[in-house]
């Protein structure tokens, strides 16, 4: 009743025009609701703040234009009079009411700040990796994101997928291996800078999935890198997939490892794209951030610390992507960091394996190792025993 | 302190019988050939020589640095788009600089020549355009004008400053020939050490910084001793032009804070040369001290810069409304309360950077520096209550700079916020806050100032029908820039990006196409100003009928020592209810009707 009254006063139609105006601020500056619950208190604030900011600038750009109106040099004769020079009570209002209007936007701020740095203690943790110019992520129990890759820019450079469970909160622990990047979520209004010889973490609590977002399969975020990186900073990205905890659970499982059944030469195309290997290096011959692989097994190359001549067998391999730094081509830059420690020796056999592979040089007789399954590859290394 | 009273003995007018000219010519007149006037003008200690050509070096490189910023907007005029033939190949499209340049099969030289852009237009911009805008060019000009001095008080130290400002500049030029640098303006660590390895452009790029720092102490140290010993008979601290506590309150900035980032930038070369671990993880440093240090800096600066435009604004406002400004002490002292609270700002920009609960200090201060920004708007308006308001050009970018100025300042609400800046840190709309303050402000108010001190200056007049369509252009075309970057930045684009994803581009055309007609103003200014100097009308001694000192006592332009006799003064800067303006056609100007009530003052 109350409400119907409300509405039909003019009161209630200029409130119903202030909410609609309200809403299509709030969408022109925010895509989507906040897809956590610490978006929607950040949300909440923006409005605030923006509505501290239209009615200042209206109310102060009025008045501006209305003196001018009067006041303009062609109403000299009437309107130009001798006023007053300050007025002590008048200034001390407008210094203290701004004063007191900023206290809540500080005060949520920090309660806002304090709930996004504080991670409840049963937090979902993943670690993340940030490198020049690709995001790596790691389970709890091992587990890194295996398979997708998705365009979400169209020039061509895939990103890493990867999941967190919808309705438990996830904390990200995050450094960097080179330069400082930062994890940039918009759909959950936060960021935090990744930082070299460091770690530093961020929370977000994703809301549970929805009829919708069930029907796609789970709700998907856009991650950016926000701190300037260098040539591929802009592409530096991930897309976030919030999915159902069993499904979360089942997936990060099935990650673990390797199917049994895939062949080493499987195994080095997934590392390829898993690694984020393909943001620097083609397997098309197209020159990229760093040489393409086709063809590069068998050849000679020129390096920048004067070496040349070298043939590229599995030797090479080994020691340049474990070791990258020791030896660079010339051409190139030094962006590669060294994988020592980063793939397990299955992954590196499965990629020397596949980069074989992808030479014209190799006959095809050359590369039955390399269907050798997961499965037959851990049973020859457990029968060598503590000796390898 | 010898010195300054060697000066006073030797160089102020009230002792200058002994120079026994009665006649002076303007300073612009020539000695003598084209090589005596070069060489005249190259060794000149004349403050107000040194102001005209810092002024047209600054504009020079404001040019460079705004050729770069269209390259940059015209790169992100659209998103980059691959095709991938059957062969595998790829081509790129949409990739108009790269395209421009050779580069369009190529993502990574793309995307490299576009961080090489970027940063050139921030280094340019802050280094070499808005820290010594206003006050190295018209400071140097006005400040012992509006003082009633004969030069400042270091006039060596002066020419001195000029010449460490063109080995900075050389640096910085011998570095861009080489390639340039992709680190950002802000060179942040261990980016910066480790970029182009194999080259020394960083280490170039860095020495002119820190080069021109020593540029920027020079000036800063010149000023604080003219305001302090140079003020003429009669001038007490409350009767100087606001103009004068804008650039006091600067220059006591870029003495104190300059040191720090001079250290800075020097360990930031010793890192890359010598390999001395200060802020590379890899050699035991830290990556986050070198934001401290930065910003310890690099924070101060930013009111370097936008003290001197708020300065102007005081001096165009009140000849504006030929009215005296509201507050003048309000007004003073939240020049004073800036310059001092803006050393304990500097985490504001490292909110994201480890997550500390020590921001919220540097949040809660930042909050107490908006306020005395606050202030100086409210009086500003309050100026115009009951005046006679000019719609000159100059005047029209005084009243655009608190358009732009409000909004600047109001959005830097969303970022001092700590919950609400980590969500827009980094972002567009970052960027577009600090276009609407160092260039709506800054700027914006340079500009306007070059048109209101342009008689002053060259003794001629400018055409205020031509000047005005090239201000609406700038204004609207500032607007289109900049107001579309706070929409994307809250949507989540953030900065520095070369690329971006589809749905942003709508507000990246919008924000092209305005920097487009940003640029057409800006080179009608340049069309209207090369006129005025080649056929404008000759301009009296005080075509706005102002009251400072360099319009009262001073013929345009002024003779090489400034004034025939060392002004005294008799009446306050904004004296406007009682003084009608010496040096005007009689009936030009009028004073104020009495109020209709009696005021008590």
């Amino acid at each position: 009743m109350m409400h119907d009254a409300l509405s039909s006063s003019a009161f209630g139609s200029l409130s119903l025009g202030l909410a609609g105006f309200h809403e299509w601020t709030k969408s022109l500056f925010f895509f989507s609701t906040g897809a956590s619950s610490q978006a929607t208190h950040t949300e909440n604030l923006f409005m605030y703040i923006m509505w501290i900011n239209i009615v200042s600038f209206v109310a102060l750009m009025g008045l501006i234009f209305y003196f001018i109106a009067k006041y303009h040099r062609g109403k000299q004769s009437e309107n130009y009079q001798v006023s007053v020079q300050h007025n002590t009570p008048l200034e001390l209002a407008w210094s203290i009411i701004p004063l007191i209007i900023m206290v809540p936007i500080f005060y949520y701020g920090f309660t806002g700040y304090l709930d996004k740095l504080s991670a409840p203690a049963d937090a979902e943790e993943i670690m993340v990796s940030g490198q020049k110019w690709n995001w790596t992520f790691s389970y709890r129990n091992g587990a890194q994101p295996r398979g997708d890759q998705v365009m979400l820019t169209k020039s061509n450079y895939p990103v890493p997928q990867f999941i967190v469970p919808a309705g438990r909160p996830v904390k990200l622990i995050m450094s960097s291996k080179d330069v400082i990047h930062a994890f940039y979520i918009p759909d959950f209004r936060t960021k935090m800078d990744v930082i070299p010889n460091r770690y530093t973490s961020m929370w977000f609590f994703p809301q549970p999935l929805s009829e919708q977002d069930k029907s796609k399969g789970g709700r998907l975020h856009t991650v950016f890198c926000a701190e300037y990186c260098g040539d591929y900073h802009s592409e530096m990205a991930a897309q976030m997939k919030v999915v159902s905890i069993p499904e979360f659970e089942a997936t990060i499982k099935q990650w673990t490892d390797y199917n049994p059944v895939d062949d080493l030469l499987k195994v080095g195309s997934m590392v390829y794209t898993a690694k984020g290997c393909n943001s620097c290096h083609s397997i098309s011959g197209d020159k990229n951030t760093g040489p393409t692989w086709k063809n590069m097994f068998g050849d000679t190359h020129e390096y920048t610390n004067g070496e040349s001549g070298k043939l590229v067998d599995e030797n090479w391999l080994r020691e340049n992507i474990l070791y990258s730094q020791k030896r660079i081509m010339k051409g190139y830059p030094t962006s590669m960091p060294n994988y020592v420690g980063q793939l397990t020796p299955l992954e590196v056999d499965a990629l020397i394996w596949y980069i074989k592979s992808l030479s014209d040089k190799t006959k095809p007789a050359d590369l039955e190792g390399g269907k050798k399954t997961v499965k037959q590859y851990k049973e020859e290394a457990k029968s060598k025993g503590s000796s390898n | 302190m010898a010195t300054i009273g060697d000066i006073h003995k030797s160089g102020l007018p009230h002792h200058g019988h002994a120079h026994g000219h009665d006649h002076h010519g303007s300073y612009l007149e020539r000695k003598g050939g084209m090589i005596v006037t070069i060489w005249d003008w190259m060794t000149t200690v004349d403050h107000k020589k040194i102001g005209v050509m810092y002024l047209f070096a600054i504009l020079f490189m404001f040019f460079l640095g705004g050729v770069a910023a269209l390259v940059v907007r015209t790169e992100l005029l659209q998103p980059n788009v691959a095709t991938v033939a059957a062969s595998g190949s790829v081509t790129y499209s949409g990739n108009l600089i790269g395209h421009a340049f050779g580069q369009g099969e190529n993502i990574a030289k793309s995307n490299e020549f576009y961080n090489r852009a970027m940063t050139l237009h921030g280094v340019i911009m802050v280094f070499l355009v808005i820290v010594p805008s206003v006050p190295a060019s018209l400071g140097n000009f006005l400040l012992p004008l509006m003082l009633g001095a004969k030069d400042v008080a270091f006039p060596r130290l002066n020419l001195a400053s000029w010449y460490v400002y063109l080995l900075g500049s050389i640096f910085a030029i011998i570095s861009i020939v080489q390639g340039g640098v992709d680190t950002g303006w802000t060179f942040y660590t261990p980016y910066s050490t480790t970029t182009d390895a194999a080259y020394y452009n960083v280490v170039w790029m860095v020495t002119a910084a820190f080069i021109l720092g020593f540029s920027s102490i020079f000036t800063g140290l010149n000023f604080v001793v003219t305001v302090h010993k140079l003020r003429a008979p009669g001038m007490g601290w409350f009767d100087m032009p606001l103009f004068v506590w804008g650039i006091y309150g600067a220059a006591i900035i870029q003495v104190l804070a300059t040191p720090v980032i001079g250290i800075t930038l020097l360990l930031l070369i010793f890192e890359r040369l010598f390999h001395i671990g200060i802020f590379d993880p890899r050699m035991g440093g830290d990556p986050v001290l070198f934001q401290h240090f930065f910003w310890f800096y690099s924070h101060p600066v930013v009111y370097v810069m936008i003290l001197p435009g708020m300065a102007v604004i005081n001096e165009m406002i009140a000849t504006g409304a030929r009215k005296p400004i509201f507050g003048y002490r309000a007004v003073a002292f939240s020049t004073l309360a800036i310059a001092g609270i803006s050393f304990i700002v500097w985490g504001h920009h490292l909110f994201t950077s480890e997550g500390e609960v020590a921001a919220v200090v540097f949040s809660a201060l930042t909050f107490l520096v908006a306020i005395p920004s606050a202030v100086k708007v409210f009086n500003w308006i309050s100026t115009l209550y009951k005046g006679s308001i000019s719609m000159a050009t100059w005047n029209l970018y005084a009243l655009a700079f608190l358009w732009l100025f409000t909004i600047g300042g109001l959005t830097g609400l969303f970022l001092g916020s700590l919950a609400v800046d980590l969500h827009l840190h980094d972002t567009y709309f970052v960027v577009a806050h600090f276009h609407y303050v160092m260039m709506g402000g800054t700027i914006i108010a340079f500009i306007g100032a070059i048109h209101f001190w342009w008689p002053k200056m060259f003794g001629k007049m400018y055409n205020e029908f031509w000047a005005r369509i090239a201000f609406f252009l700038v204004f609207i075309g500032f607007n289109a820039t900049f107001f579309p970057q706070f929409v994307m930045g809250s949507q989540g684009m953030p900065r520095r990006y070369a690329n971006y994803v589809d749905v942003f581009q709508p507000y990246h055309f919008a924000s092209t196409i305005g920097s487009y007609i940003l640029a057409l103003g800006f080179f009608l200014h340049l069309f209207v100003f090369l006129h005025s100097l080649a056929a404008g009308r000759k301009a009296g001694p005080n075509p706005w009928g102002s009251l400072t000192l360099e319009w009262t006592n001073a013929s345009s332009p002024p003779i090489e020592h400034n004034f025939d006799h060392e002004p005294v003064v008799t009446h306050g800067p904004y004296d406007y209810d009682n003084v009608i303006p010496p040096q005007t056609a009689p009936g030009e100007f009028v004073l104020p009707k009495p109020a209709a009530v009696a005021i008590k003052h």
